[in-house]
């Protein structure tokens, strides 16, 4: 049993520079948080915050209900894997693992079956003599974790621990950190500024920018629920387009019409919301999955066609993305069926799907 | 006054053809090995025409020297006749020596121990504090200063005058203060070593310090916070984690202090003249040699400090070059 919480946590430091501010977070046990963002966002911040390497400025953090505000590292039970994976060279594999528990005193015999338990787990136990030195990257970043499993920490706490491996192994050790988090069913706290780790991984993700929390949900939510124009555009690869419009009223229906010439009906199931916007500067918002070629659009949309040249064709294999302008030179990027034979300068007659589409206010920027 | 005009003239003059001479003969060796040799022969004696004048120079005097103080060490007084081993059964047997040895055992534990030790927690310490240049220049400080000029300061610390007069010296002014009598710090037999070693140490630990705190600034900040969340107290990391990093810069700077202890003679001879149960191999050896114009005696306890010289000097060389392999 472990629950986490943030309440009202802020960090400044002495130079004035606010890094996180009036974070708040409810982590249940076994969860699965990712915490993620561009650099800078106060991310990391938190995490050490957390562990106990940095200091709170104002409100409080508890681990289990208790709070750990000044509370020591080595006093929070947790294990933290980090960024460098931050061996100690001048031990051996199974001594790094074993120094926590070392530390605590624990007997010689038990620290070996325990490092064993875990080596096992790993895959790293032929490794236990060696030096870190002797290690490529990806088994260093193993003997990281193994160091903090051997522990049984209340909470695990992670560092960008995959930002140092190739993508192959990257995609790899993603799966089976999830895997391992289901076995030892432990909370998880866990940094990233990669999405897709964060949409993998994540029970719930939480997205930071400035210091501020800008929303906290399931991977898919957060996707398809963004709270404000940073969420969208930070989430999804290509990430979503978006274009400067006006809401206007027609004979009770809403049009929508962008800067750059494109005319939408807002669909009937969103009058409602939209209507008080009616007349006020938004921004419509449209991921490039949700934009199909003419002649692949699968049933069950709302399509919309717009025209447009396209200008960049990357062929993915499984994909196509292409870069499209619109007639006044707005550009927005599409995802479309890798059958699609489409050469650059070609017009075609896009479809926008009207179910999968944001709307935000552009005064606040929050979603409407 | 155009006397003092003329001097430092002079000394320009001095550092200018000095200087320029160095670089007017690798200069015009080079011409001359460009101009006048094939290309072939070119290539394999343009080394020698950089390495060879120090390799002379080092010949000249520190090689031959060697060897003939070798030499000179199996002769009498006036190397006039052969004494064999006569000379170093001196240098190991006689009281006098004993006294030496074993006060240069005492400088070698205590200073290397001391200066080291205290470098390496002064090492660990200053790097918290925030005005660290600061607090490191002052500790460094008397490494900038020469063993004679060290010891001209602390015969003033250790000045003596009995009891009832005014104390000039430092110490004894504040031990007086205290209501005790006066020390003999350089006379009395028990503690005039220790207090030629602590000058010693007062150099050597800002040498230290220095050395050893860019070591300890290269413990990445992760290995110590890993550790921290592992569960490591502050000294804990100090003895199990930063210690054992840093572990070859240590041994370095040990040897090194190891060495220049081994050399020490300045001190003892500025301070005390050796007298008094002070004297040490080095300047024992001077006393044989000038003092006593005893050449055979003097150059025996040379050879012998050469010989304790070198192991530490073979350990030295091959942690370096471990070192390098390491990078």
């Amino acid at each position: 049993m472990s629950t986490v919480t943030f309440e009202k946590v802020t960090k400044q430091y002495e130079n004035g520079y606010v890094a996180v501010k009036d974070l708040n977070i409810q982590l249940e046990d076994k969860e699965f948080l990712v915490l993620v963002g561009p650099s800078g966002c106060g991310k990391t911040t938190s995490l050490r915050m957390l562990a106990g390497l940095e200091d709170i400025s104002s409100g409080s953090i508890y681990i289990d209900g208790q709070r750990v505000n000044n509370v020591t590292p080595k006093d929070r039970d947790i294990a933290m894997v980090f960024q460098s994976y931050a061996l100690y060279p001048h031990m051996s594999v199974a001594e790094n693992m074993g120094f926590s528990l070392d530390l605590k005193g624990t007997p010689k015999a038990e620290i070996k079956q325990r490092v064993r338990a875990a080596a096992q787990q790993l895959g790293i136990e032929e490794l236990l003599d060696r030096k870190p030195k002797q290690l490529s990257g990806g088994q260093r970043q193993r003997v990281a974790l193994g160091r903090a499993i051997v522990r049984s920490p209340a909470v695990f706490l992670m560092d960008e621990p995959l930002s140092n491996l190739d993508a192959k192994l990257r995609t790899q050790a993603r799966a089976e950190l999830s895997q391992l988090h289901k076995k030892i069913g432990t909370t998880f706290v866990y940094v990233t500024h990669d999405q897709a780790e964060a949409m993998t991984m994540g029970t719930r993700i939480a997205v930071m920018n400035k210091g501020i929390l800008q929303q906290i949900d399931t991977p898919q939510n957060v996707y398809d629920h963004p709270n404000n124009i940073f969420v969208a555009g930070f989430l999804g690869s290509p990430s979503m387009n978006f274009f400067e419009a006006q809401l206007s009223e027609q004979e009770g229906a809403l049009l929508l019409k962008t800067n750059g010439g494109l005319t939408v009906p807002i669909p009937a199931n969103r009058l409602e919301r939209y209507r008080e916007f009616s007349g006020k500067p938004v921004v419509f918002g449209i991921r490039p999955e949700g934009i199909y070629h003419p002649q692949y659009v699968p049933p069950g949309i709302d399509p919309v066609a717009v025209q447009a040249t396209a200008k960049v064709v990357e062929l993915m294999g499984y994909e196509v993305i292409v870069y499209f302008t619109l007639a006044d030179g707005t550009e927005f990027i599409a995802r479309l069926d890798p059958r699609a034979k489409i050469t650059p300068g070609e017009v075609l007659a896009l479809q926008f799907d009207l179910t999968r589409f944001h709307l935000f206010d552009k005064a606040s920027e929050q979603v409407i | 006054m155009n006397n003092n005009v003329a001097l430092v003239l002079q000394a320009l003059l001095a550092i200018a053809l000095g200087s320029g001479g160095v670089i007017a003969v690798f200069y015009g060796l080079n011409i001359l090995v460009e101009k006048a040799l094939p290309q072939r022969a070119k290539l394999r004696v343009l080394p020698w025409i950089y390495v060879g004048p120090s390799m002379l120079l080092l010949g000249g005097y520190l090689v031959i020297p060697t060897i003939r103080t070798f030499y000179l060490s199996f002769f009498n007084g006036n190397s006039t006749e052969f004494v064999g081993l006569k000379n170093y059964l001196f240098a190991l047997t006689a009281p006098d020596m004993l006294i030496t040895f074993r006060n240069n055992i005492l400088w070698l534990v205590l200073v290397t121990g001391l200066s080291v030790g205290l470098g390496l927690v002064i090492a660990v310490l200053i790097d918290r504090v925030k005005y660290e240049p600061f607090a490191k220049s002052l500790i460094f400080l008397p490494m900038a200063i020469s063993f004679v000029g060290a010891s001209v300061i602390w015969r003033f610390i250790y000045a003596y005058r009995p009891l009832g007069s005014e104390q000039i010296g430092l110490l004894n002014a504040i031990v007086v203060a205290l209501g005790f009598e006066p020390v003999g710090w350089l006379v009395n037999r028990g503690i005039n070593n220790f207090a030629l070693i602590v000058i010693m140490i007062w150099l050597q630990t800002g040498f230290c310090m220095v050395l050893l705190s860019s070591a300890v600034k290269g413990v990445p900040d992760d290995v110590i916070e890993a550790a921290r969340v592992d569960g490591a107290s502050e000294l804990q990391i100090f003895r199990r984690i930063t210690v054992p990093m840093i572990m070859p810069t240590v041994t370095v700077v040990a040897t090194t202090v190891v060495v220049l202890v081994l050399k020490v003679f300045d001190i003892v001879f500025v301070m005390t003249g050796g007298n008094l149960n002070t004297d040490v191999i080095a300047s024992r050896m001077i006393k044989e040699m000038f003092n006593f114009r005893n050449f055979g005696r003097g150059s025996a306890i040379a050879v012998i400090l050469l010989i304790a010289v070198i192991p530490v000097m073979v350990a030295n060389i091959r942690r370096f070059r471990q070192q390098e392999l390491n990078r």
